[in-house]
């Protein structure tokens, strides 16, 4: 009954999926920012983008709007190369960008006014005007004088209005304080469930993540590191820890990142951790080996942090 | 409906919602045959993404848990709080276990563990027969 | 669309009130405080105030157009939205052409008010504006200038800068390309060129701005691309036409010794003294295109000898002060491209100088008459170059003399020693005398008192009837010879005078001898053309289509081989230069006695610089 998790594997489906990257590079002069970068989010799907501040999740986002031509790959937004129609692509996603900036003297109306009027087909008055609502926000604001946390739901607001069947979403929440967070949290929640909705969601809130995102996508040095089904990632991730260590670890199953703390080393497994502590437990080498679960930032923080090292595979 | 979820813990976000479920469903919070709060409204309500909400209840559809009538929503099915009751069963047991294994590792005898939990048991309204 | 212009307007909504207050602001300062209310007029308006205020307008709006979004980050936001950048862009620029139209009648308005309630006539403004279109049309240009440097910069004072660089660099160039070398008429010029600005440029500055913010990828940044693609949409537009222009203004300035439909000219002022050289002239036809007016004829610089094509003079004959030394701006000419096609390579603009001192008299033709009798003419070794304060007087020993301008106007007679008689009718007597030889000017109140006492006291008046003898104490002229004067020329040392009567030739001399005839065929029929050599000792003389020369010392005439009933320009008792301007040609007599036709077309050999 009902859709199942094959749906979002991401394997090889004949419809073409909403967001798709192949291949996708881009630089800066000599900033490699994007490499060959290749993402598929099926339709329906919630997708988190991790990664560093500076790792091109942005650059990334606004190829897909059709902001930032790139440089090599392909690139197919609901079916349409954002650098052959950016028109299409736009009137099909809503997009917040990590900073919007409107004329501070206007009032919100005037600003919505517009934005429905370049909008018009697909915009929704009703949804408008609940998000209004529910927002909290007053159509005579001038938007100089708006908050922090009020911009930003003024951007969403504009992005979710006219029910696109995309949605991209740039760090929504970032800066914000925890009550319009939860108010962020919440539409994007309703915003989620409207029908077959896709979303792309780029956010350091590890907890928002959590919450949200059906499948994530580490990206680091330009490419993606990981992928896959928020659950299952987080799921087969273990941290090993082990000791006591001495300047030599040996052999070590299996294909860890590593961490040091004095005596004692932190082994994060992407997958195959448990095997991997069963072997070193078996191999006596040392007093204690511990595997625990990880959720999303600590895997966030292994697999993209500095102090990590990758372990040259070995003999398992 | 609501009952405490934490993103951050190190158990999946669906495993939460489902234990959740189900202790209700054992302690007869959700008595048989009631109807569940819809997906978006549980999603709304918990704050998660509704796909997680929807795949908890088809697991425990499948579990046996849940029934669900299309068009009308998810029900508790008649026998669900006996399956829930062994299931919360099962994990109260292990979560004891662990803490009776973590006061004999700090050091407390068998005697203090055992007063202690006749004084939890007092206080909860329960007697029993303590060896 | 609607929406985004609205938009524009919300923006500007504040300058736009700031601009349309300060027109009759500005209008009624100008008038309470500066000018007075009484010398109120439209004239300030049409050609002060309202230009001014127009100009300002236009630009204080262009230069934020699109720099105030772009500078803002609202361009970014545009560019996530699904609207096209055309529509942003094409709202802007519609957005100022309404308001700058609308700004236009409001200054209109306010002007018509304020004369009308200052009590003045206020109904020729509109007429007097409608005299200077040309300059709301370089104010819209200044304006679309100005949107074009919006579009690179993201600052409004900078956009200014830009656009008004911009379109100072176009007006240089126009200048640089030097309509003035075509002949090009200084008002002529002005006038087209602020025509051509509004038909022209503002297009050219549109098309730039456009292609700069739709490809210009203008939410990024990256400078340098919009200002390629305004580069290139600038050019699309208005390199064709000033292309054009210069190709066709070039095209009918550039000569060619084979060109057909100019007028060659040569000039007894045109060869040089040793007789080596020619400079010959040829002349467009007076208008060409765009009312380029021939003022610069193309000169050719022939090898008398050989009659081969030696130079080009770039700047023609140009005199010292005060000298008589001719200098030419020459080129060389490096190659010589084949029958009819004649293409000049590789100049390089020299001034060389080719010695051509002028040593010729003209005959100048009288303009009023004495008491004795209907025009004559003037003769005697004089050369007069009139400006607008002096004449420079020639005397016969060749040295110079100069005496106030005004209206001095030569009179019939003009004696050998260098006496320069003229008249101008003023309230102390109708006449006055300007004596050469002493630089002093007497009035007198009629003709036959004018003449002083002179050495030999004798004069000669020519009339068409007939050569007479004057004597210069006065009385009524003697006459010499009867019969139609077909031809007259003095020699250029001023003694003899040569007379072609219609039954022969005679030299008079003013010293009082007797003219002498000259032995030759019986009379002429046609117009009678002569020349004299440069050393006066012997002259040309064409008639009937023949040519005949004489020696002073013989009296006889002798033939000389004429190409026809042509001009003869200048003699030297070997070779001759002829000018005929009904056939347009020019024809050189060579020292054997042969006949050669100057830039036949497209025929003329071409003598190589080192050979020259």
């Amino acid at each position: 009954m009902g859709m199942s998790n094959d749906s979002y594997s991401g394997g090889a489906s004949p419809a073409p999926h909403p967001i798709e990257l192949a291949g996708v590079s881009r630089h800066f002069g000599r900033k490699r920012v994007l490499e060959h970068v290749t993402l598929r989010v099926p339709a329906g799907c919630t997708m988190a983008l991790l990664g560093r501040n500076g790792s091109g999740k942005t650059t990334l986002m606004r190829i897909l709007v059709g902001l930032l031509p790139r440089h090599g790959g392909r690139v197919a937004v609901a079916g349409i190369d954002p650098a052959k129609r950016p028109h299409a692509v736009k009137q099909r996603v809503g997009y917040v960008a990590d900073a919007t900036e409107l004329h501070p003297r206007w009032r919100v109306a005037h600003v919505l006014e517009m934005v429905r009027a370049l909008r018009k087909p697909s915009w929704d008055v009703a949804e408008e005007r609940r998000l209004l609502d529910l927002f909290g926000l007053r159509p005579r604001e001038r938007v100089g004088r708006l908050s922090r946390g009020d911009r930003a739901k003024l951007a969403l607001l504009l992005a979710l209005a006219p029910r696109p069947e995309i949605l991209l979403l740039d760090e929504p929440a970032s800066g914000l304080d925890p009550v319009v967070r939860r108010e962020v949290l919440g539409s994007l929640v309703e915003a989620i469930h409207d029908e077959g909705r896709t979303v792309l969601l780029s956010s350091h809130l590890m907890e928002d993540v959590e919450r949200l995102a059906d499948r994530v996508a580490f990206l680091a040095g330009g490419r993606i590191v990981l992928e896959g089904e928020s659950a299952i990632v987080r799921g087969r991730a273990r941290r090993v820890v082990v000791d006591p260590i001495g300047p030599d670890l040996g052999a070590l199953p299996g294909q860890p990142l590593l961490r040091r703390r004095g005596k004692t080393a932190v082994l994060t497994y992407v997958e195959g951790g448990e095997d991997a502590a069963a072997t070193l437990r078996a191999s006596g080498r040392f007093d204690r080996v511990e595997a625990e679960r990880m959720n999303l930032e600590d895997l966030f923080v292994d697999m993209l942090g500095e102090e990590t090292r990758e372990v040259a595979p070995c003999c398992a | 409906m609501n009952f405490p979820i934490d993103p951050k813990s190190t158990v999946p976000l669906s495993d939460q919602i489902a234990e959740g479920i189900r202790f209700a469903v054992a302690t007869g919070r959700l008595a048989p045959g009631e109807r569940l709060p819809g997906v978006r409204v549980l999603a709304r309500d918990l704050l998660v993404n509704p796909n997680t909400v929807a795949k908890v209840y088809r697991d425990l559809e499948r579990e046996g848990v849940l029934r669900t009538r299309p068009g009308s929503g998810a029900f508790v099915a008649s026998r669900a709080a006996e399956r829930c009751r062994r299931a919360s069963h099962a994990s109260v047991v292990s979560a004891l276990r662990a803490a009776v294994a973590r006061g004999v590792a700090a050091g407390l005898s068998g005697e203090e563990i055992a007063r202690v939990a006749h004084a939890c048991l007092e206080e909860a309204g329960v007697h029993g027969h303590v060896q | 669309m609607l929406c985004l212009i609205r938009k524009e307007w919300r923006e500007f909504r504040t300058v736009l009130a700031a601009l349309f207050v300060l027109a009759p602001a500005a209008s009624i300062a100008l008038r309470a405080c500066r000018i007075g209310w009484e010398k109120a007029s439209v004239e300030e308006s049409a050609s002060f105030l309202i230009p001014l205020l127009f100009g300002l307008f236009v630009v204080a709006v262009a230069a934020d157009l699109i720099a105030g979004d772009v500078r803002a980050g609202r361009m970014a936001f545009f560019a996530a939205l699904p609207v096209r950048p055309s529509a942003l862009w094409g709202a802007k620029v519609l957005f100022l052409a309404f308001a700058a139209c609308a700004y236009l009648a409001w200054l209109l308005l306010v002007e018509w008010t304020v004369l009308e309630l200052a009590g003045k006539d206020a109904s020729m403004l509109f007429a007097r504006l409608a005299e200077r279109p040309a300059l709301l049309a370089l104010l819209a240009t200044v304006g679309a200038a100005c949107v074009l440097g919006s579009t690179l910069v993201d600052r409004g004072l900078s956009a200014v800068l830009i656009g008004a660089g911009w379109l100072t660099a176009v007006s240089l160039a126009v200048r640089l390309f030097d309509p003035g070398r075509f002949g090009l008429d200084r008002t002529s010029q002005e006038e087209t060129l602020s025509w051509a600005a509004a038909g022209v440029l503002i297009p050219a500055f549109l098309l730039g701005s456009y292609l700069a913010f739709v490809r210009g990828r203008i939410h990024l940044g990256g400078g340098g691309r919009r200002l390629l693609f305004a580069l290139t949409g600038f050019l699309a537009i208005a390199a064709p036409p000033m292309a054009g222009t210069a190709w066709a203004l070039g095209s009918w300035w550039s000569v060619g010794p084979g060109d057909t439909d100019v007028e060659w000219r040569a000039s007894p002022e045109s060869v040089s003294p040793d007789g080596r050289w020619l400079l010959v002239s040829a002349h467009r036809k007076p208008v060409g295109p765009l009312g380029a007016r021939s003022h610069l004829p193309a000169q050719f610089v022939v090898n008398l000898e050989t009659t081969h094509l030696v130079d080009l003079a770039r700047i023609g004959l140009v005199t010292a002060p005060d000298r008589d030394v001719w200098y030419l701006g020459t080129d060389r000419i490096r190659a010589f491209s084949g029958e009819g096609a004649w293409r000049r390579r590789g100049t390089m603009p020299q001034a060389v100088k080719y010695d051509l001192a002028a040593r010729r008299v003209t005959a100048t033709r009288p303009s009023t008459s004495g008491d004795w009798g209907p025009p004559g003419s003037l003769y005697g070794p004089h050369r007069v170059w009139r400006s607008r304060d002096r004449h420079v007087v020639q005397r016969g020993d060749g040295t110079l003399a100069t005496m106030p301008a005004a209206t001095w106007l030569p009179l019939n007679v003009h004696a050998p020693w260098g006496l320069a008689v003229v008249g101008e009718p003023t309230p102390a007597g109708p006449y006055a005398i300007f004596e050469v030889a002493t630089q002093r000017i007497r009035r007198v109140a009629a003709l036959p008192a004018l003449l002083p006492p002179v050495p030999d006291g004798e004069g000669v008046a020519v009339t068409p009837q007939g050569v007479a003898r004057l004597s210069l104490d006065g009385g009524a002229p003697a006459p010499l010879l009867d019969g139609e004067v077909l031809a007259r020329a003095a020699s250029p040392d001023g003694r003899i005078l040569l007379v072609v009567l219609r039954e022969g030739a005679h030299l008079v001399r003013a010293d009082g001898t007797p003219p002498q005839p000259l032995r030759g065929p019986d009379g002429w029929r046609s117009p009678v053309a002569v020349v004299w050599s440069d050393d006066s000792a012997r002259f040309l003389l064409v008639a009937d289509g023949r040519g005949w020369t004489a020696e002073l010392g013989t009296p006889e005439l002798r033939p000389f081989p004429v190409p026809g009933q042509h001009r003869p320009v200048w003699f030297d008792g070997r070779r001759a230069v002829f000018e005929d301007r009904a056939s347009n040609t020019i024809h050189v007599t060579g020292a054997n006695g042969t006949i050669r036709q100057l830039f036949p077309a497209g025929k003329l050999p071409v003598t190589s610089p080192s050979t020259r």
